[in-house]
């Protein structure tokens, strides 16, 4: 870019952004999201509950694998007999958007957000809460999809109130949830 | 330069400046918009990929699963997707053109390479295209071991920011142009008065006072229009009051001169033999002659005053005594003609500053109006009081009294309630002036068959104060 266009750029960077307030206005592609029913969240039901206490415009995720819809994913990862629960969700941030898993759990009736991991890629391929190891507890196993590239399956489990990770690999067709 | 064109351009300065400012700031925003976002999107595609080559994939050789990524990395981007060994060699490119060339000449592939983002912006030396690349470096442990590189053409980024600037250029004339036509409409409406009144003014001074301007719009121009005619009016009105002095003055200075003249034709004829006669002859010759003298002064005061050339001789004044010697003067006429003439004063009155011949001459007038229209038996009652550092003088008749229109010119000079009545019209103009010059007020009301009231009122400290 020639010097003397550079001044102009910076000036209107600099009206842009503070007419943006903070940043460049978002793009129309940004814009797109799911109508979130107000009066909804007002029903007693477990998703709605989860849902409120993701940040406010995140955009659940389901996975490709499981057609059925399946936005959340229960099983019991404490052994502790009640079951833990998993969204995967689609946040926006300043550079672009974030996936994230968060991971939730029943105390006195109430959920609470307990942890989260970051994900990759473009999307989710695959969520399952099932007990890998054997050790009768849940393991919460994350297939992250990079499309044609293949796949990138992680897998946790729940140790000294964290979510520790297991193993992570790459597959292409079906997740192979062994640990070696 | 005319009105409407002044009117018009600079209509059309502000319009042209505001929208040049405009235009600037959209389009520089529009290119921003479009350039910046590519960038973003391209350079998230980047990141992406390169976070998840990371977690998943860094184990295995880059060249050997190269295909592979490629079509990962592709997956969601209509954008050309190369990948570069850190060499700077081409491995894989989403468009087909694996000839193994080098990347290094492109400065985001040398950024990338030693491990930073880079872009670049500029012609693509294959296609002699605008492009924009962006270029992600691959690590795998901590390691660069390659980069990703997202280029896009600008081609149709170009052509569609070309369109919309084109868009915002019509519509910036469009605008102009629609302000143009209304400035020259709403220019227009304020030319044609001025145009009107131009006229008006041009015909009032070749002398014709007949006009009538007409009245566009009730706006400053519209009240202006107004008073013109207001002001070709009060012309014709004083022209007309002019005419009739001069007819009234001229027959006022006929009447003691043919009666002047007749007695010196009669003198000569016959008055040598008879005393009497003669001495009767020289008497009205000498009160007729009195007479015009008067009615000079009072023309030349007038006058005088008029140009404002008259200078008041200001020394302390006795009202109590100047009142006293006017009754004095006046009471034989109020006598001869039946009328009873009363001076009243509330207190001690001060001393004023003012010219005593001046004040003299004022009230002289007033009693002498009010005798002129008063009829037997009638009161002149002449009151003298002091009021808020101020001595107020008011001269009562119970006389014919003045209608409500006419009130209202009593003060202009010329007038005369009757034209064909004794005088010059000029005694209360003269009055009037002679007050003001004092710093005072004269003020008449009058109710028809009740009487007049004349009201003077001088300042105690005289005018300089």
């Amino acid at each position: 870019m020639p010097r003397k266009f550079k001044g102009i750029h910076i000036l209107s960077t600099t009206i842009i952004l503070l007419l943006g307030g903070c940043g460049v206005p978002s793009t129309p592609k940004d814009l797109i999201e799911p109508p979130v029913p107000e009066t909804s969240l007002q029903t007693g039901n477990i998703s709605q509950d989860l849902i409120k206490l993701l940040p406010q415009k995140a955009q659940i995720l389901s996975p490709v694998q499981e057609k059925a819809g399946n936005d959340i994913s229960f099983g019991d990862m404490d052994g502790d007999g009640v079951d833990e629960a998993v969204i995967v969700y689609k946040e926006k941030n300043k550079t672009g958007k974030m996936l994230k898993a968060a991971l939730f759990t029943l105390h006195q009736e109430q959920w609470h957000k307990i942890s989260e991991v970051e994900g990759y890629g473009y999307g989710l391929d695959y969520v399952r809460m099932t007990d890998i190891d054997h050790d009768g507890r849940s393991e919460l196993a994350l297939g992250w999809s990079l499309g044609e590239a293949g796949n990138g399956l992680n897998i946790y489990s729940w140790r000294n109130d964290t979510l520790k990770l297991l193993s992570k690999k790459v597959y292409q067709e079906k997740p192979d949830l062994n640990l070696k | 330069m005319s009105i409407q064109k002044r009117l018009v351009g600079s209509y059309l300065v502000v319009i042209t400046l505001t929208v040049l400012i405009l235009e600037v700031f959209l389009i520089l925003s529009v290119r921003y918009y479009y350039f910046h976002n590519i960038e973003r999107v391209l350079m998230n595609q980047a990141e992406l990929s390169a976070s998840f080559f990371e977690q998943y994939f860094a184990e295995e050789d880059l060249e050997q699963q190269s295909e592979r990524l490629l079509q990962g990395f592709a997956y969601h981007s209509d954008a050309q997707v190369q990948i570069i060994h850190p060499s700077g060699r081409l491995l894989q490119d989403s468009t087909g053109f694996s000839s193994r060339i080098t990347m290094t000449q492109y400065a985001d592939v040398q950024s990338a390479i030693s491990g930073e983002p880079g872009t670049w912006r500029g012609k693509d030396s294959l296609t002699q295209e605008a492009v924009l690349s962006v270029s992600y470096p691959l690590e795998a442990h901590h390691v660069t071991v390659g980069a990703v590189r997202f280029v896009t053409s600008l081609k149709a980024t170009i052509t569609t920011v070309n369109q919309i600037t084109v868009l915002l250029i019509g519509v910036g004339v469009l605008v102009i142009a629609i302000v143009t036509v209304l400035g020259l409409f709403l220019s227009g409406t304020i030319t044609k008065s001025i145009k009107d009144l131009k006229k008006a003014a041009d015909r009032m001074t070749d002398g014709d006072f007949s006009i009538h301007v007409h009245k566009r719009y009730r706006d400053e121009l519209g009240s202006l229009a107004d008073t013109f005619n207001m002001m070709a009016s009060r012309i014709v009105k004083s022209e007309k009051l002019k005419n009739d002095f001069i007819s009234s003055v001229s027959h006022e200075l006929r009447t003691p001169l043919t009666s002047i003249k007749g007695w010196v034709i009669t003198l000569k004829s016959n008055g040598a033999g008879n005393k009497e006669l003669f001495h009767e002859g020289l008497e009205i010759i000498e009160s007729e002659s009195d007479r015009l003298g008067r009615m000079l002064n009072e023309l030349l005061d007038f006058s005088k005053l008029d140009s404002g050339r008259i200078a008041l001789h200001i020394a302390p004044v006795n009202v109590t005594e100047l009142l006293n010697h006017i009754g004095r003067q006046l009471a034989p006429r109020a006598a001869r003609q039946g009328i009873a003439l009363d001076l009243e004063a509330d207190g001690i009155l001060p001393v004023i500053q003012a010219d005593e011949n001046r004040l003299k001459q004022v009230l002289i007038n007033l009693i002498d109006n009010s005798l002129k229209f008063t009829d037997t038996p009638g009161r002149i009652t002449v009151h003298a009081t002091t009021k808020q550092k101020h001595v107020v003088i008011t001269v009562t008749d119970t006389g014919s009294g003045i209608s409500e229109e006419k009130l209202a010119n009593v003060l202009q000079k010329f007038y005369k309630e009757d034209p064909h009545a004794p005088g010059s019209g000029l005694g209360l103009a003269i009055s009037d002036q002679i007050v003001k010059l004092h710093h005072g007020e004269l003020r008449i009301s009058s109710k028809i068959d009740i009487g007049t009231k004349v009201q003077i009122s001088l300042p105690i400290e005289g005018p300089e104060f």
